[in-house]
């Protein structure tokens, strides 16, 4: 999904900058909101990451993939973002489950059964933010195990486990109690973990 | 299997990505970032790193700036952006007020009327020009400030200055302004202008330039002495652009439909008893000054924005 950056010139620093935050900014920001899940604290988000990259554009200009440096400190900023506004969450809602899921049981009562589709997406919003991170690094950003671990700092090893709870978290949510998956009526949704294809 | 759910996963992924406005991604592209140039020196780095550490909660509102700016000026672009939903309307609401609420009888500023004639956003700040009769006004509104200075013509053919208000983060603004193209001696499209270097009741800098072009200006783009340029706005013959610092603009990039042409800005500081120009029609005297109670809780002050000097 990132645009791969040309490795920049000497010289025209300003103008490099700019062709960087032109070319970055849209999929930065698309990747920030699946993180936070919040397209105001994205934006945000996004702004900080730039602003931090233009004080060390110096050294960040002669990096290989300079997107790479950027989508770290995106990433770091918004997990710490998410756990912050969990916690807050965690706060205000009463222990027997979270706002939005009794949302969507309330929207399910008024226009009958979610689809498939907004399940999902209301299960997604429902990860810790660690875990919804690294599906969105491995199936919206379509980087590999090694390169999530990097993005993260971590080892592929937690990688690995980290998207397996998620999906296990994921399948929970979406198995309905006799069994059937909404999303796929055979009940066979999730039954392995598997690299995405490359 | 689960490349059901990888197969899921990417559409709904991709679905929620699609909601995001494109306008939002413009508005991160027209912020002005201020990439650094060079790098620190690892004397200069160790230092800064020392104190950021030492600074603690301080540092993300500096970091959020860029290098050089005030925390008071966040958001500036040096690109004009679009306003926000609300955000003319509001600006305009807090200056009309504090026209209306801090006028004194002496100013012969008129209690009502005042129509917005230019309006310059730039993030979170809205500058305008208003006018009512042979009065103007310049409002300069941020999110948690707002100061007016206006221009009263005067009976015996002047004007004076009133500086009505200021509060908050940049309160009224103390600083010194110069002036180019005094009795029509400017001879390019950019007409009588000033160049007003304040600063924010913080102690912030900032520069505030306003002026007239000629018919037919479409555009013009200020180069400031550090290099980085600043896009006015532009709208009736009148220009107005300002930034976060003292670095003054010295030449002007403008454009018409007959292409775009390049003129020097010279500044000077004007004697005293000298009329500065105003791009509203009005101007203001050095020694015709007269200040008015301000309603904003900061002390009012002859000198501010579009105050001779």
């Amino acid at each position: 999904m990132m645009p791969v950056m040309r490795r920049p010139s000497r010289g025209g620093t300003r103008a490099e900058f700019e062709r960087f935050v032109d070319d970055c900014a849209d999929v930065l920001l698309r990747t920030g909101y699946l993180i936070v899940w919040d397209l105001a604290e994205a934006e945000d988000l996004v702004q900080e990451t730039l602003v931090r990259v233009a004080r060390r554009w110096p050294r960040v200009r002669r990096m290989d993939q300079p997107v790479a440096y950027a989508r770290r400190i995106l990433v770091n900023l918004a997990i710490d973002d998410g756990k912050r506004r969990s916690r807050r969450r965690g706060e205000l809602e009463p222990p027997d489950g979270p706002l939005q899921a009794r949302a969507d049981e309330a929207a399910a009562r008024v226009f009958g059964t979610l689809d498939a589709r907004a399940e999902l997406l209301g299960a997604l919003a429902l990860l810790p933010p660690r875990q919804r991170t690294v599906l969105v690094l491995r199936y919206f950003e379509d980087l590999s195990e090694a390169q999530t671990a990097q993005t993260l700092g971590c080892s592929v090893g937690t990688v690995k486990s980290t998207a397996s709870r998620a999906l296990a978290r994921l399948r929970e949510a979406l198995v309905e109690p006799d069994g059937v998956s909404p999303a796929h009526g055979d009940g066979h949704l999730i039954n392995d973990t598997k690299e995405p294809q490359r | 299997m689960i490349e059901g759910l990888e197969a899921e996963l990417r559409a709904a992924f991709a679905e929620r990505a699609h909601d995001v406005p494109a306008q939002v991604g413009e508005r991160l592209r027209r912020i002005d970032y201020r990439p650094r140039s060079r790098a620190l020196s690892p004397r200069m780095a160790l230092a800064t790193g020392a104190g950021l550490a030492a600074t603690g909660g301080a540092v993300v509102a500096l970091v959020g700036l860029g290098a050089g700016t005030s925390p008071a000026f966040a958001g500036w672009s040096a690109t004009p952006t679009r306003p926000a939903s609300g955000q003319t309307t509001s600006a305009q609401e807090h200056c009309t007020a504090q026209l209306a609420g801090a006028l004194h009888p002496s100013s012969n500023l008129p209690a009502g009327g005042w129509e917005t004639v230019l309006t310059d956003t730039r993030g979170p700040f809205t500058l305008m020009i208003l006018r009512s009769g042979g009065a103007s006004a310049t409002c300069f509104n941020g999110p948690s400030f707002t100061t007016v200075a206006a221009n009263s013509a005067q009976t015996n053919g002047g004007a004076s200055e009133h500086v009505l208000s200021g509060s908050s983060a940049t309160g009224a603004a103390r600083g010194s302004t110069s002036v180019m193209g005094l009795g029509g001696s400017s001879t390019g499209p950019v007409g009588p202008a000033t160049q007003s270097h304040l600063l924010a009741s913080g102690g912030e800098p900032y520069t505030f330039v306003q002026g007239q072009v000629v018919a037919g200006v479409t555009g013009v783009t200020l180069a400031r002495s550090d290099g980085n340029d600043v896009q006015a706005t532009v709208a009736d013959g009148s220009f107005v652009a300002w930034w976060p610092g003292s670095v003054g603009a010295t030449s002007a990039q403008v454009r018409s439909s007959a292409g775009t042409a390049t003129q020097q800005l010279t500044f000077i500081v004007p004697p005293a008893g000298q009329c500065t120009p105003s791009p509203s029609a009005a101007s203001s005297c050095a020694n015709g000054s007269a200040s008015v109670p301000g309603g904003g809780g900061a002390g009012p002050e002859p000198e501010g924005p579009l105050a001779g000097k």
